[in-house]
């Protein structure tokens, strides 16, 4: 049997069931024989029970954040269709827009573009302009090379504005020009894979009222989402009805805020 | 940019990361401070698990991989912030020199608990909260078990410390024992 020295260096290992058989025998001996020893073991066990308890009362509505998670993971999964990750884009790699803008992109997957009924009249509208101009590639209003881009984007946010490069690792800017959606005007983005996808990012200019500096959630067109913090990018996603939407946004201060929406239509 | 995960994955990470859900949302809310950061770093921590979802083996211990996910978003943002400062002697008699007398209440545990030193904090979490063996909390903090032992004896010796100085004996009568 242990000594009052050794048992009290084994209480806690004895308390979180990590002593082997014959040293938690040994321990359970001394601590049947021996009131000191009883009443430290009482005391931790006690220190362990309270702070526990009191840490699982503390509960919390995770109703919300499971939601905004699994639409952000295993969401689409419920659509029986392929399933798709947006990664988290690097800061890096995000572009830097000087006043507040808002960026709605429709990232249509070429097989899977189809228009649905009953989906968000921006997002359809965004994928019926998708989908129109990726036929309509030949059209004069297009601007190709980064320095036409860069002064188009400059003069549409009527400010100096850095347009994101690439989306991800793949999609690489190639053209731009300015269209409307639903009688708004914006400026659209085409990046183009090496296998010839294809996905758009239509910028519009936004008024700073719908986003205050702090705040963690936004409605667009009436839609509420809910933003949440990946390292420096805001991430969050949504499933309404068959259009996934995927929003970063990155915070810059008090006033420079980005949103990057990716719509993925999902076949009805 | 993209990437496709079978059905089976999907099912997967349903089953075995979304059930821990409520523990992560509880040890982020107790370690980063507040409800919004901690929903934020739980998001976060979901959002790399789902990333390196096709890695995770079935039948390896998810609930630890993804604890260990937690921290390290945990602790890449407190290092952009300050780093976690131990209080001193004086700082613990700060705390605790407006508490009533009387038996400890949860809140003042919780209290003194936040006080604690982030990888304290972390490891009574693991242990006494979520009752994980020593060699799961080693593999969610990343270090040799050797380490997990030491940091909880520091760590309930220093809880004990500090809720004792306010309350001697009263932490045996705050959950009813006979001493």
């Amino acid at each position: 049997m242990y000594d009052c020295q050794k048992t009290r260096e084994l209480i806690g290992l004895y308390l979180d069931n990590e002593l082997e058989a014959t040293s938690t025998q040994q321990t359970a001996a001394h601590l049947e024989q021996c009131a000191s020893c009883r009443r430290e073991f009482e005391t931790i066990r006690s220190q362990n029970e309270l702070l526990s308890r009191s840490i699982k009362n503390s509960t919390y509505d995770t109703q919300a954040l499971r939601a905004s998670i699994e639409a952000a993971t295993i969401g689409r999964h419920r659509s029986h269709l392929p399933l798709w990750t947006l990664e988290r884009t690097r800061a890096g790699a995000m572009a830097f827009v000087s006043a507040f803008v808002i960026v709605i992109a429709a990232l249509l997957y070429l097989y899977g573009f189809i228009g649905a009924s009953g989906a968000n009249p921006l997002y359809r509208a965004a994928a019926e302009n998708h989908r129109a101009c990726i036929a309509d590639y030949a059209a004069p209003d297009w601007v190709r090379s980064q320095t036409d881009i860069d002064e188009l984007a400059a003069s549409f946010l009527e400010q100096k504005a850095r347009i994101p490069l690439m989306i991800g690792s793949d999609y690489r800017l190639t053209h731009a020009r300015v269209c409307r959606l639903n009688g708004e005007r914006f400026l659209h983005l085409i990046y183009e894979t090496s296998d010839r996808r294809e996905a758009s990012l239509f910028v519009g200019r936004w008024s700073r009222d719908h986003l205050p500096a702090g705040e963690r959630s936004i409605s667009l067109d009436g839609h509420a989402i809910q933003l949440t913090l990946a390292s420096d990018l805001h991430v969050t996603s949504t499933q309404i009805g068959n259009n996934l939407l995927i929003a970063t946004a990155h915070g810059d201060g008090e006033s420079t805020t980005i949103l990057l929406s990716a719509i993925v239509q999902i076949p009805a | 940019m993209f990437r496709r995960l079978s059905r089976q994955q999907h099912l997967d990470f349903e089953t075995h990361a979304l059930v821990h859900l409520d523990a992560l949302m509880r040890a982020a809310a107790r370690l980063c401070g507040s409800r919004e950061a901690a929903e934020d770093v739980v998001q976060e921590t979901y959002l790399q698990a789902w990333k390196y979802w096709r890695t995770f083996q079935p039948g390896t211990n998810c609930r630890a991989w993804l604890f260990r996910i937690l921290f390290n978003v945990i602790k890449k943002r407190s290092g952009e912030k300050n780093a976690d400062v131990p209080l001193e002697e004086s700082d613990y008699e700060n705390i605790l020199r407006f508490e009533p007398a009387g038996q400890i209440e949860e809140c003042e545990v919780l209290e003194v608990f936040d006080h604690l030193t982030e990888d304290q904090r972390a490891v009574l979490l693991l242990v006494v909260v979520e009752e994980m063996s020593y060699k799961e909390a080693a593999v969610a903090l990343g270090v040799p078990i050797g380490t997990v032992m030491s940091r909880l004896s520091r760590a309930r010796v220093q809880l004990r410390r500090m809720l004792g100085r306010a309350h001697p004996r009263s932490i045996i009568k705050a959950v009813g024992a006979k001493y």
